[in-house]
């Protein structure tokens, strides 16, 4: 495990050192960042008094260092609009996309998992076409447009739900980084759609896999011995199909895994969740780019931690990865 | 190792039945059939759009703003909007007929960009996948970077670069092309490293023939048909995420019309205008139900050795 872990904590290391200079090197690429942050009301010399300000009129490689000297020592930069850290704004927003993602992976698990074995059981049966066409058409229907008509349907015909927005969250233990909002009944009917609609894609992807492998499984000679033998079948599913079924299922659930975090982006837009996601884009369009260049880093560095985790999950259930 | 020489054979092997006998032999089941009528649909759609489309997609009546569905003229403007009008009095099915282009186009465009270069870089890592001194470090480096990428969700790297670097037709389409260029990659290097070893590889290198000529005559046309099937399922993701990215507000502005941004702009007509999100919805979901039951299709008769690996 120590050397299978040497190996991949740098790799994630790299993965954050790239992503953080692709938001370096774009932002500064991108040409005129100061004339974009005044507009077009600009008196003359005031340009150049802002650039030295922000260091701008130096070397991009002196830039550069400097922008990973000040990450290093937790100095984000200030948004320009809300005179507050970027880091500070970012991580009010983090409990809300946690929250959402932990609910969505939940929704997933819990039903994808079951029907596809529920459908390699009951293969070709009425039950397992209705779990496939759902599924299809789970990785067909894009989740903006999804999210859009369950607004419309449960919010704005049915009235079940709220149309936009998150509940009241409450800090857990007076911890800020643990504000959330799924223990009271507003918060709760806040969360259900958007995290439904983040889930979708995910199960379906779950759904077949699984019940692939559980039909792989079940052609098996040691499921047929096992039946031979006068298991019950309920027996011979759980601790014989499941069990050896279980290794791509986990796999396939770790890739989506980071899919939470990075659908969020899609799904916080259409429900107005205040999550980080939705932040990062509202920084982009008010060209606020140091909160952009942190809502981005924090993003990439939970998604490759969560994937650290779980490499460390596979690496711990089948050793053959490990030493691969 | 699988044969790949087999995989496009029993297309060729019967040269002279009749056409509907070999589109017989296809066996091209129903939700396949669904998928190439979509993409001839939407694709005639794209083509034509100036001609078919009734009306100007830019064209703004504001008398006749957000009108429903319907196939009665108004009678003011004496126009008629089968698919309904928009905030601005746009004619929808307009819109969503140059919506198509858009996605389609970009979609494309993107996949050829992505195709070519995963396919140069994973021709070349498995190339020298093996090989001794400092050219193995070109398999290494190339298959990193691929590493890299596949660690890092493409949705939020074309966020981060459209973000810092601004909207754009030629922006929008390269970053979504470097997102995908990774599958084509490893999907080259893989047949690279299993076609290598045949014989009739090692027979072009016994007499001589150079380097790129085994790369480009005798190892590149037998992983064609896997990089097919790989640029058909990338055409779905492709169109899926530029409509994402537009409809974020990051792909193509206002007022050209694309699908993402029309469900944008929908989304804040929930109570008086369900057809103006509802229309791209569905043009969008067709198109990539389409694409994708197409590639399905086409990885089971091509490519059984792909078969439940997505």
């Amino acid at each position: 495990m120590g050397r299978f872990l040497a190996r991949r904590i740098p790799r994630a290391f790299v993965v954050l050192i790239v992503i953080s200079s692709i938001v370096f090197f774009t932002t500064r690429l991108s040409g005129d960042v100061v004339g974009m942050m005044l507009g077009e009301r600009v008196e003359p010399g005031q340009e150049e008094v802002i650039r030295k300000q922000l260091g701008l009129d130096r070397p991009l490689i002196v830039q550069f260092g400097d922008f990973w000297w000040d990450i290093l020592h937790g100095d984000w930069g200030d948004s320009i609009w809300r005179h507050q850290s970027a880091l500070s704004l970012v991580s009010a927003r983090l409990p809300a996309t946690l929250e959402l993602a932990v609910a969505s992976f939940i929704i997933t698990v819990v039903l994808a998992i079951p029907a596809g074995i529920f459908a390699a059981v009951r293969r070709g049966s009425k039950s397992d076409q209705a779990v496939m066409s759902i599924a299809v058409l789970g990785q067909a229907w894009p989740s903006f447009w999804m999210g859009i008509i369950m607004i419309l349907v449960f919010s704005v015909q049915l009235g079940w739900f709220p149309t936009h927005g998150r509940g009241d969250a409450t800090a857990f233990f007076g911890v800020e980084l643990l504000s959330f909002s799924f223990h009271t009944l507003d918060g709760l009917k806040h969360l259900v759609l958007p995290a439904i609609v983040l889930a979708f894609l995910p199960m379906a992807i779950i759904a077949r896999i699984t019940r692939s492998a559980m039909l792989e499984v079940l052609r098996q000679d040691y499921i047929r011995t096992a039946r031979a033998k006068g298991l019950h079948e309920s027996a011979v599913l759980l601790s014989h199909a499941v069990k050896n079924a279980a290794i791509p299922v986990v796999t396939i659930v770790g890739i989506q895994t980071g899919f939470f975090l990075a659908g969020a982006v899609i799904t916080e837009t259409v429900f107005a969740w205040p999550g980080l996601g939705r932040e990062a884009i509202e920084a982009i369009q008010k060209r606020d780019f140091a909160v952009v260049q942190a809502a981005i880093i924090v993003i990439a560095s939970i998604f490759v931690f969560v994937n650290l985790i779980v490499d460390m999950i596979y690496g711990f259930l089948d050793p053959r990865i490990r030493y691969s | 190792m699988q044969d790949t020489g087999i995989s496009a054979a029993p297309l060729r092997r019967n040269a002279n039945l009749s056409l509907l006998e070999k589109i017989k032999r296809l066996r091209i089941r129903f939700m396949a059939w669904f998928g190439i009528a979509m993409l001839i649909l939407f694709s005639l759609g794209a083509i034509l759009a100036d001609v078919v489309s009734p009306y100007d997609p830019l064209d703004q009546e504001l008398t006749d703003v957000l009108k429903p569905p319907s196939l009665t003229p108004i009678e003011r403007s004496g126009r008629t909007y089968i698919m309904g009008s928009d905030d601005l009095g746009r004619d929808v099915l307009s819109r969503v007929l140059h919506g198509s282009r858009i996605s389609l186009g970009i979609g494309f465009a993107a996949v050829v960009v992505g195709a070519v270069t995963g396919t140069a870089a994973g021709l070349i890592a498995g190339f020298y996948s093996g090989e001794s001194g400092f050219r193995k470090y070109i398999d290494e480096v190339i298959m990193g970077l691929a590493d890299i990428q596949l660690s890092m969700p493409s949705i939020l790297v074309a966020i981060a670069i459209i973000g810092s670097l601004g909207p754009g037709l030629i922006k929008l389409t390269l970053v979504i092309a470097l997102t995908g260029w990774v599958t084509y990659a490893r999907t080259m290097r893989g047949q690279v490293l299993s076609i290598k070893e045949t014989e009739y590889v090692t027979a072009a290198k016994a007499v001589g023939a150079n380097t790129q000529n085994i790369m480009i005559r005798h190892i590149l046309p037998n992983a064609l048909s896997s990089l097919f099937v790989v640029a058909t399922l990338d055409m779905a993701r492709v169109i899926l995420l530029e409509a994402g990215l537009s409809f974020l507000g990051l792909g193509i502005q206002p007022p050209t019309a694309s699908w993402g941004q029309m469900l944008q702009e929908g989304r804040g007509y929930l109570h008086n205008g369900w057809w103006l999100s509802s229309f791209p919805g569905i043009a969008l979901t067709l198109i990539v139900l389409g694409v994708q039951q197409i590639g399905d299709w086409l990885r089971d008769i091509l490519d059984p050795a792909l078969r439940g690996t997505d």
